[in-house]
């Protein structure tokens, strides 16, 4: 899937004179999976056409824009622009090679100093089959952040620049607005806006030992019950709170916590269990009608990592907005990915709330004469720019998520050796993460294969929190042989699940996989 | 009485849940395949140019009226 540049003036060639090789070299690309632009020093010469021949710009605009997107051109790339001959021409294939150093323009301007890019005239692009015929599907990667990006470029240069120039680096009104946007999304009262989903946990554990023993830290005998079979983000952020993580089995169906588990674990080590950590892994929500009923009995918190599953729901409610807190990453290739680490806490807790704004900002209301031990862990603004826009896409892209789960499911089933994910009927699972288990000893071989026929699969996760050294050096208890867990560690499979791969890729990756496993 | 909520619950999530999960289509342009694009642009303007003209000879005149001495 190529990146093409096309020139105005071979668009409004098509449009306006009805030029056959033009307007046939448009109607095909558009059938293509190429991703197709303009730079944005193109728009005043269309614009001059547009009201010359009065063309209604709205429609024209919804029409073009659903299959052109238009790069900016920066100044530092217009000041470059000058130091060649055709400076115009400068300007559009520099603004291009940014986003696409691998692109083709097309135009008919032979002479275009393309920068290395591969130039071709409407008419060479017509007789190019691999351009319009073989759409060649190369290396198929996991996400393509890059794509995503180039998706909706208009809208985050915008809020990029926009915040750069309001210069509100620290806190910004964006950091509020979004804050607010994930309250509401969750159906929380209160939201904030952290460094990442691993300070997420943290400050979320440090305020709930702050309010519950009214102390800064947990003790070290004090256990927070939670999966060996997640990142270490999970079991570390236990170990920073100063407590001790106790580990217990999964349910290999779902790869989450098994509540049953919970209960056994917590009848064996009774009052020194304090708070339960369930994570909704690969974007599956845990069972969260047994595991708040379990920490209303023994009266434990609940802190939701959910670093993979914004979006996800448990009998349509969010996950995030069950437990004392909801923990949530914008680690990049999340599902709201921001550009950089990002997290943010959801809650209905109002002392909760007053105590995270307190330790994300050094622990104090006056930051001069600080409360608490407090952290350096705000969300920057920047961040929250990028992600207020990537927002408004979100559950539109987790279905996308969810129709590809769907086709790779279908096609999946029966194949010898492979167990497709399992969906809970009252979970709305996200697929941050589209993971099979490989059986008979195959994956590592499966996960080798693929990739060398350019097919990236990944293992989350190779090794369970309680065969870390930092678990067994810095303490944990481990309920159980957590024979799941190490069943889960040796089959688990992530397939390829960007939103915005066309269907013939994850076609390829089932027709691999189906040969590859035989 | 919570068993016909949960049931009522789990209806709502179907229908939710169901009308935006179709198959996955094969290119997003799939539905533009049938669909002539640029003739789909030309309808939004109200008059075209009677022949043909040079795109860029049009412009740097136009230019040339607008900023020119």
């Amino acid at each position: 899937m190529a990146k093409i540049l096309v020139d105005i003036n071979v668009i409004l060639d098509a449009i306006l004179n009805r030029d056959d090789d033009s307007e046939k070299l448009i109607n095909k690309l558009i059938k293509t999976n190429h991703e197709l632009f303009i730079t944005s020093s193109m728009i005043p010469i269309l614009d001059y056409f547009l009201k010359k021949y009065k063309a209604n710009k709205n429609e024209f605009k919804k029409k073009f824009l659903s299959r052109f997107k238009v790069i900016s051109t920066t100044g530092y790339e217009a000041i470059n622009s000058l130091d060649f001959k055709e400076g115009e021409d400068a300007l559009i294939a520099l603004s291009f090679k940014r986003i696409a150093g691998d692109g083709i323009i097309i135009s008919r301007n032979k002479n275009l100093d393309s920068f290395g890019l591969k130039l071709l005239s409407p008419q060479e692009a017509l007789n190019d089959k691999n351009l319009l015929e073989d759409d060649e599907i190369d290396n198929i990667s996991l996400l393509d952040l890059a794509k995503e990006y180039r998706n909706i470029i208009e809208e985050i240069d915008n809020a990029i620049l926009n915040c750069i120039s309001n210069a509100r680096y620290i806190l910004g009104p964006e950091v509020k607005k979004l804050e607010e946007q994930i309250a509401g999304y969750i159906d929380t009262k209160y939201a904030v806006g952290v460094s990442s989903g691993t300070d997420a946990l943290v400050l979320s554990l440090r305020a709930l030992a702050i309010k519950r023993k009214k102390k800064e830290f947990f003790d070290k005998e004090d256990l927070i019950i939670t999966t060996p079979f997640t990142f270490t983000a999970t079991g570390e952020a236990i170990l920073r709170a100063g407590a001790t993580p106790l580990f217990v089995d999964i349910d290999l169906n779902t790869f989450n916590i098994n509540p049953d588990e919970i209960t056994k674990a917590i009848e064996k080590y009774g009052t020194k269990v304090k708070g339960i950590i369930p994570v909704h892994l690969y974007g599956q929500p845990c069972n969260m009608d047994k595991i708040t009923k379990i920490a209303k009995e023994y009266d434990l918190f609940v802190v939701e990592d959910c670093a993979q599953s914004l979006g996800a729901k448990w009998k349509s409610k969010q996950t995030g907005s069950f437990g004392n807190t909801g923990c949530f990453s914008f680690f990049p290739s999340k599902p709201l990915g921001g550009f950089g680490d990002g997290g943010m806490i959801t809650t209905n807790d109002e002392e909760l709330y007053e105590l995270l704004l307190m330790l994300r900002k050094h622990g104090g209301k006056d930051k001069y004469n600080v409360d608490y031990i407090g952290y350096n862990a705000r969300l920057d603004t920047i961040q929250a720019a990028i992600l207020l826009v990537k927002l408004k896409y979100l559950d539109n892209l987790n279905r996308k998520r969810r129709k590809i789960a769907k086709f790779y499911n279908e096609k999946l089933k029966g194949v010898d050796s492979i167990i497709p994910p399992y969906e809970d009927k009252n979970a709305y699972h996200v697929y941050h993460q589209y993971t099979v288990r490989v059986l008979s000893n195959k994956r590592d071989e499966i996960h080798k294969k693929l990739k060398e026929k350019s097919i990236q699969t990944m293992i989350y996760y190779p090794m369970p929190l309680h065969k870390m050294k930092v678990f067994l050096k810095n303490g944990m208890e481990v309920f159980g042989n957590l024979s799941n867990t190490e069943k889960a560690v040796k089959e688990v499979l992530s397939l390829p699940i960007e939103p915005l791969y066309e269907k013939e890729i994850f076609e390829k990756v089932v027709k691999v996989l189906k040969e590859e496993i035989k | 009485m919570n068993d016909d909520k949960d049931l009522v619950n789990a209806l709502v999530r179907y229908y939710n849940e169901s009308k935006s999960e179709d198959t996955m289509k094969k290119k997003s342009s799939n539905s533009q395949k049938e669909f002539p694009f640029v003739e789909s642009l030309r309808k939004t303007f109200k008059e075209l140019p009677k022949e043909k003209i040079d795109i860029k000879k049009e412009w740097y005149k136009y230019l040339e009226e607008k900023y020119g001495g």
